[in-house]
């Protein structure tokens, strides 16, 4: 028999039961659904996951103290300052693949601006700061580097302080007035675009950007800094620059060759693999799942495929005495698993893309359907069918033509 | 048909034993004999005489335990299961007591199954020779009808179409009017002379002997041995047999 007469065959046969042919298919239809959405949550996961980083700064690495010991007591990661504004200085001098270099002193502030008040961060920076964050000034402008040398009492802020400082309909142009950060007079000189939540559901907009030196001179005192953040020139230069400030700040801190960092580097490709991580575990347990739908499905396949062949015995045994060879009953029978399989795969796709657009309207995640999955469908199913229908296919071809034939 | 005087089936000490665990049965004892074309032959017997065993050995279904069975000069012990179905599938139609119909589909796709296995005719040919074979039994019309809604003796004529729509050397009948009733069992028979008068060789198997009157050569078999091999001298035709019967209600009606 021919490709084409067998498929109409199979789907013939397929058709007399059913509903019995649908609940054979539904193992295989759930897993591969689950597997299209699955695949879909996990690839918009981590897409919007990859855009909340990226709001965090492109190639931005940053040094932090890291946790020592003091006296017998491990102290955590920042417990302990050790980071200086000569450090800043070695970067600079060290470090040819960093491109923005920013000192940040970070401390807790209540601002107040005529009535109202909010507990917010202030944040010391340079003027680069704005560049390594991808911070933008909407309204007004950056301070400038004339600022810092000037430890001129100037600000900018987020968004989420202009809504609780000043008002939430915007009437009042924050620019030009003087707000109290700890009882210190700043004058506002620009407004942050907004960024959003970070990949931790922090509020980025919830700050003030002042000069560094303003905020060690006028309010901290303290010699020591929070952190130091950095770009590299480039994402492939992100290394060396990493190598680079690890060098200048170990040769400042004067630690030899054999002892440790008192400082940490971080990037934000390391905080992005750590979040994409935790996802890919998340998509392994659910690829058990699905894996498990479809086994489970392939031998529900088997298993009415051996009804099937058990019900046709005299249908096979006929086809036998008028002319049908090994390989022709083998083939109807193989075709009839795989034209199952495959069929349930369809549907499976169908209802997987459908279940994810859902997913996306009612929760408002983000899915991303992508034709590998749909292709790795297919073959999934193929195989299932090939794989589980041979051996019932198989069992019918050797059947005896005369027993099949009286069989009752 | 060149060689007309060539044998088509000649088989020689023919032997089957069937084993149940240790139980041998012998259902075949050295049976010789030969079929000439355009033979038509009744084999008859007792059940378990073995004249069911001999149809499906020469039909190629199962194979002899001993001896030797050539059809048309080819030795068919030297034949691979799969070359037994091509040459089944040649030269041979089966008709079976109960008509082993597939359930559920047409007369069309029923008599149109032969061709779909081995032969390349394209649709409208295959459409063409069933037609032809269904004019042959007389059931044109009911071409496109589910075979569940004929009767047992237009299932079996849909059977016979199967059969005959390869134009095979030889028709294989296993008990073909077991399941019918005298009328319907003659108008079976009629359409099996008239395919022989055409040529065709029919080899049928019955039990019962107003059926064996219809066939032009008498076979009997008893414990698995031919005790008689005669031509029939007193050979009917169905045709006239059928003109004698009592005229029905419903034939006036359909007529």
């Amino acid at each position: 028999m021919n490709a084409y007469n067998l498929i109409l065959s199979a789907l013939k046969a397929l058709r007399k039961n059913g509903f019995r042919t649908f609940l054979t298919m539904l193992g295989i239809i759930i897993g591969v659904a689950a597997v299209i959405v699955m695949q879909s949550i996990g690839a918009g996961t981590e897409k919007s996951v990859s855009e909340r980083i990226s709001t965090l700064g492109a190639n931005m690495i940053m040094v932090v103290p890291a946790a020592v010991n003091t006296n017998g007591v491990r102290m955590s990661a920042g417990a302990s300052l050790t980071l200086t504004y000569p450090d800043v200085t070695m970067i600079k001098h060290y470090s040819p693949s960093v491109k923005y270099l920013s000192p940040m002193i970070r401390s807790v502030a209540s601002v107040v601006y005529q009535h109202n008040n909010w507990k917010t961060t202030l944040t010391g920076v340079a003027p680069e700061y704005l560049s390594i964050r991808d911070f933008n000034v909407a309204k007004g402008i950056p301070f400038t580097n004339d600022d810092v040398k000037k430890l001129n009492k100037v600000c900018l802020i987020g968004r989420t302080i202009q809504l609780n400082l000043f008002d939430t309909i915007g009437s009042i142009n924050p620019i030009g007035k003087t707000i109290n950060i700890n009882s210190v007079p700043f004058t506002v000189i620009g407004i942050l675009e907004p960024k959003g939540q970070n990949a931790y559901g922090q509020d980025q907009d919830d700050l003030i950007i002042a000069p560094y030196s303003s905020v060690k001179e006028r309010m901290t005192g303290s010699i020591y800094l929070t952190m130091i953040f950095a770009s590299s020139k480039s994402a492939d230069e992100i290394n060396s620059a990493i190598d680079q400030i690890s060098y200048a700040v170990r040769l400042n801190h004067r630690i030899p060759a054999e002892g440790t960092d008192d400082f940490t580097i971080t990037t934000t490709a390391e905080i992005a693999s750590t979040i994409s991580g935790v996802a890919k575990t998340i998509s392994v347990l659910l690829a058990c799942v699905a894996a498990i739908s479809l086994l489970i499905g392939g031998i529900g396949i088997m298993n009415i495929m051996f009804v099937s062949v058990t019900e046709r015995t005299r249908e096979i045994g006929t086809r036998l005495a008028i002319g049908a060879t090994f390989i022709d009953v083998l083939m109807q029978f193989l075709l009839e698993a795989v034209v199952l399989s495959l069929a349930a795969g369809i549907i499976g796709i169908v209802l997987g893309i459908a279940i994810s657009r859902l997913i996306t309207i009612l929760f408002q995640w983000e899915t991303i359907i992508s034709p590998t999955s749909i292709v790795i469908s297919f073959l999934v199913c193929t195989f299932i069918g090939v794989f589980f229908g041979f051996y019932p296919a198989r069992k019918a071809a050797r059947l005896n033509p005369i027993e099949a034939l009286r069989y009752e | 048909m060149a060689a007309d005087n060539n044998p088509l089936i000649t088989i020689t000490s023919l032997v089957k034993i069937y084993y149940t665990g240790n139980i041998a049965f012998t259902a075949l004892r050295e049976i010789n004999m030969s079929v000439m074309p355009n033979e038509m032959i009744a084999i008859s017997g007792a059940s378990g005489s073995g004249k069911s065993t001999l149809m499906n050995i020469l039909g190629c279904l199962d194979r002899p335990t001993k001896g030797k069975y050539l059809f048309k000069d080819i030795d068919t012990a030297v034949k691979s299961s799969t070359e037994l179905a091509h040459l089944r599938r040649e030269n041979f139609g089966f008709v079976f007591q109960s008509y082993n119909l597939l359930p559920r589909t047409t007369t069309f796709e029923n008599v149109e199954l032969p061709l779909l296995y081995g032969t390349k005719y394209g649709r409208s040919k295959r459409k063409e020779i069933v037609m032809n074979a269904l004019d042959k039994v007389g059931l044109k019309e009911k071409v496109y009808n589910k075979t569940n809604e004929l009767s047992g003796g237009q299932q079996q004529r849909v059977a016979i179409a199967r059969a005959i729509v390869n134009n095979p050397s030889v028709i294989f009948a296993d008990e073909p009017t077991g399941n019918l009733d005298t009328r319907t069992s003659f108008e079976i028979m009629t359409i099996f002379q008239n395919l022989n008068n055409e040529g065709a060789t029919v080899i049928l198997v019955t039990h019962e002997h107003d059926i064996a009157d219809f066939a032009k050569r008498k076979i009997i078999f008893r414990d698995g041995k031919i005790i008689s091999d005669t031509p029939n001298v007193t050979l009917k035709i169905a045709a006239e047999e059928l003109k004698k019967l009592p005229k029905q209600e419903e034939d006036l009606i359909s007529v």
